[in-house]
């Protein structure tokens, strides 16, 4: 678990993170988004105990961050957003002298080191110096050992940068466990289709403060309204009786279908199709119109430009 | 117990093996080790031939270990390096953050980085040591003595430990690399300056003075590894990225900390409505005047006193401190000076010269105001500046060499035929009152400061409490000691020699 309320963090005059109120709980993926200098890594840091909040208060893994740091930092895995290797160790070496850290003794340990290069990987090249490996491979070896002692809580920085598709589908997969496994995660990520996939709730940070946070579905009835749908016909056909059908609204028309909101889905949609397939309209598809996180967070950025966020 | 030490050797370790896989490191210490101890046996060699031509077998004595403590000081030098990049060095490479949010505690990686930076140097400089003592049995050159080996075995670990420990402190400081490397000139050269001293030492045969050394030495290292110790946040670590220097601030925070206030005091705005009123009505000189006195008024009730307040254990500590010596010197000296230890006229000839101590044989016109005060005023300066190097103990040291001379002096009286207590009551006590408080409180301050820069802050950086303390330093210094020394020169030179031309026979 991860909570937090009114985490405040100031430089002197600078306000790098403003009133943070956080809650993810075992088994849930919190992405927080954000322009870079949002303040994300400000609330990494004070979550892992680095950085003392100016403001407010945090618990993680029921520790609160100021008042019990030690305990944290042994709850947590935590995935800088630079992959810290020591490029003079090998893999075996760097996983090992972590999971000395962490306290894991010699058969645990042993058994952890194998089963993460062997599922990044990494097992093939465990003995070679990290300084030689590719930066995807670097990454790979970084997660692991954020992982190497299973912690209850991780914080990811940017998970999968740097990977081939395939890495970073292993990473995603290995994410997904972890959240079935009741972990509490926070991604902090730029990769919106990531965080969309990945991502039970969403928090966008914008100079430190929180702009919105919710589920993604919350987030598109909040910035991009009521969902859309779309009907396709074959061909070109006039549909009559469209204005009946009440709390529904066409926002757009094309030569071989049309765009509607509507209030009630659920009691609309079927009553529609239905009039639709008796007026013999060759329908090809009725769908929802996708709405991407990508198109939420440009909303909310568009919004803040204009000041109205 | 066990776990700590683990957790911390596992730091020592990773740095060790990282340390001996990087050729940059290991080449020039292997030069270093090879070549070095060769080049000294050499010296040594020239030397010892070239004195033993001439008779002087003393030199060629104290030659042998002054070049043995040479060749273990050089890679201590050269593997400084190391030790400065600790913490700065893996900033730059980021690799500091996993092991900060690591359970390690401050401890584990402070003292793991601090005992992987002594290692090496240490023992490239006694593999050095032992060549060059194997290239003296080669050359069958004078062997040094057990104990000066021992002396110089020590002195170079006592060495390498303080400019490792002020490495790591300047690297746990420092913003980048350069910077550190840049800062490092501040270790070198008052440890260059330490090694002359040593040398004066070794040449002079002062063994017993070169242990004491050791033990001072000991002393400040452990005093700047607690420094580090206390100063070391995670936060300032990660969180400082500007290395400019602030002067601005660092003025401000001073000023702030010495006044109490951001602002100017309320009289020099006065003086300036004095002098330009604009709109205003234009102030009188009484009004500014009162401003003023208001202003020191409250000064003195919200910030002298309430330091002096924070430093009354302290305070204690001297003053008992300062009577013990006082005494202690007294009976010491009435012991050495023992009638029944010396024929007459040695013991006339001692008395003599032990008056010519406490009695200055300045003509009493040229006991001015202003030499007294400036005097006194150099020496509380001297408490002061040596204080912040040594965190306060040169301070205590010079405070107590003042009043041993004061219990000396009054055994030197008593044992000239005068009475101490009228001695004392005429010739000290009158500016004394005055100027022993004053060199109490500027010891005190100078000690407090070294105690505070020792003791851990979770929440200010190692200038903030400098500056704070620096500040506590000018309130007790110009609030109340430097006015008491202002009285006491003034009494001194107007007041004592008339009580004791009236007391003294």
């Amino acid at each position: 678990m991860i909570e937090s309320e009114d985490l405040t963090k100031h430089f002197d005059n600078f306000k790098a993170v403003e009133g943070l109120t956080l809650k993810v709980k075992p088994g849930e993926v919190l992405a927080l988004l954000g322009q870079n200098g949002a303040g994300k890594t400000t609330t990494v840091r004070m979550l892992t105990s680095i950085l003392r909040p100016t403001r407010g208060w945090a618990r993680v893994n029921n520790y609160d961050v100021v008042e019990k740091p030690s305990q944290v930092r042994a709850s947590v895995g935590v995935l800088t957003e630079m992959h810290g290797l020591y490029t003079r160790m090998t893999a075996l070496e760097y996983l090992d002298f972590f999971g000395q850290i962490y306290r894991l003794d010699e058969a645990r340990r042993q058994k952890r080191i194998h089963e993460l290069l062997e599922y990044f990987g990494l097992a093939e090249d465990a003995k070679r110096r990290s300084g030689e490996y590719s930066k995807g491979m670097r990454q790979k070896l970084a997660l692991a050992r954020a992982l190497i002692h299973e912690p209850p809580v991780l914080l990811l920085d940017e998970p999968t940068s740097a990977m081939d598709p395939e890495s970073a589908q292993l990473v995603r997969q290995e994410i997904a466990r972890l959240k079935s496994s009741q972990r509490s995660i926070i991604i902090c990520t730029h990769n919106l289709v990531e965080a969309e996939m990945l991502a039970d709730k969403i928090a966008v940070i914008y100079h430190g403060r929180i702009l919105l946070q919710g589920t993604l579905e919350e987030l598109r009835w909040q910035l991009l309204g009521k969902p859309e749908y779309e009907v396709r016909l074959a061909g070109k056909w006039k549909l009559n009786g469209l204005e009946h059908f009440e709390g529904l609204r066409v926002t757009q028309t094309t030569e071989t279908g049309f765009r509607y909101e509507v209030d009630n889905p659920q009691l609309t949609n079927p009553r529609l199709l239905q009039s639709i397939i008796q007026q013999n309209a060759p329908v090809v598809s009725v769908e929802q119109v996708s709405r991407s996180l990508e198109q939420v967070y440009l909303k909310a950025m568009s919004l803040v430009a204009k000041g109205e966020l | 117990m066990k776990t700590d030490f683990h957790l911390t050797w596992l730091v020592a370790r990773r740095e060790l093996v990282d340390q001996l896989r990087d050729w940059r490191i290991l080449m020039p210490m292997v030069v270093l080790i090879l070549f070095f101890p060769f080049l000294m046996n050499f010296t040594a060699f020239q030397v010892v031939n070239f004195t033993n031509q001439y008779g002087g077998d003393l030199v060629a004595d104290q030659i042998v270990p002054l070049l043995l403590m040479v060749v273990g000081f050089f890679p201590v030098t050269v593997s400084l390096i190391v030790a400065l990049e600790a913490f700065v060095g893996e900033k730059e490479r980021g690799t500091i953050e996993p092991l900060l949010s690591s359970p390690l505690g401050d401890s584990h990686i402070y003292v793991g980085k601090l005992l992987a930076g002594t290692l090496v140097p240490l023992t490239a400089s006694y593999v050095s040591m032992g060549l060059y003592l194997i290239g003296l049995v080669w050359q069958s050159m004078p062997f040094p003595p057990l104990d000066v080996l021992i002396q110089m075995f020590l002195l170079t670990a006592v060495q390498a430990m303080l400019m490792v420990s002020l490495a790591i402190v300047i690297s746990t400081q420092s913003t980048t690399v350069k910077a550190a490397n840049l800062l490092a000139s501040f270790i070198v050269l008052p440890v260059a300056f330490l090694l002359q001293a040593e040398s004066s030492l070794i040449f002079w045969g002062k063994n017993d003075v070169l242990w004491l050394a050791i033990v001072g030495i000991m002393v400040i290292t452990g005093l700047i590894v607690r420094l580090g110790l206390s100063h070391f946040q995670r936060e300032s670590l990660l969180g400082r990225e500007i290395d400019l220097l602030n002067l601005k601030w660092v003025l401000l925070t001073l000023w702030t900390y010495y006044s109490g206030s951001e602002q100017a005091p309320a009289f020099v705005k006065k003086i300036w409505l004095m002098i330009r009123p604009g709109d205003g009505e234009k102030l009188s000189a009484g009004q500014v005047l009162k401003a003023g006195l208001a202003d020191l008024r409250g000064w003195y009730a919200g910030e002298v006193f309430s330091t002096l307040k924070r430093m009354t254990a302290s305070i204690w500590i001297y003053v008992i401190l300062g009577l013990l010596v006082s005494v202690a010197a007294y009976y010491y000296t009435l012991d050495l000076l023992d009638p029944a230890k010396f024929l007459p006229a040695e013991r006339e000839k001692l008395l003599e010269e032990a008056a010519k101590f406490v009695i200055s044989d300045k003509p009493l016109p040229e006991i001015t105001f202003s030499f007294v005060f400036f005097n006194n005023l150099r020496v509380e300066l001297i408490m002061f500046f040596l204080g912040i190097f040594t965190f306060g103990v040169a301070a205590v040291l010079i405070f107590i060499i003042n009043f041993g001379v004061i219990g000396a002096a009054m055994a030197v009286t008593q044992l000239l035929g005068f009475s101490p207590l009228t001695i004392f009551m005429a010739g000290v006590f009158p500016h004394g009152v005055f100027e022993l408080p004053s060199v109490l409180l500027v010891g005190v301050a100078s000690l407090y400061m070294g105690v505070r820069m020792v003791t851990p802050s979770s929440r200010d950086s190692i200038s903030e409490v400098f500056l704070q303390t620096l500040a506590d330093w000018f309130k007790i210094a110009f609030g109340l000691a430097f006015p008491l020394l202002f009285i006491a020169a003034l009494v001194e030179v107007y007041i004592t020699p008339i009580l004791l031309y009236n007391f003294l026979p």
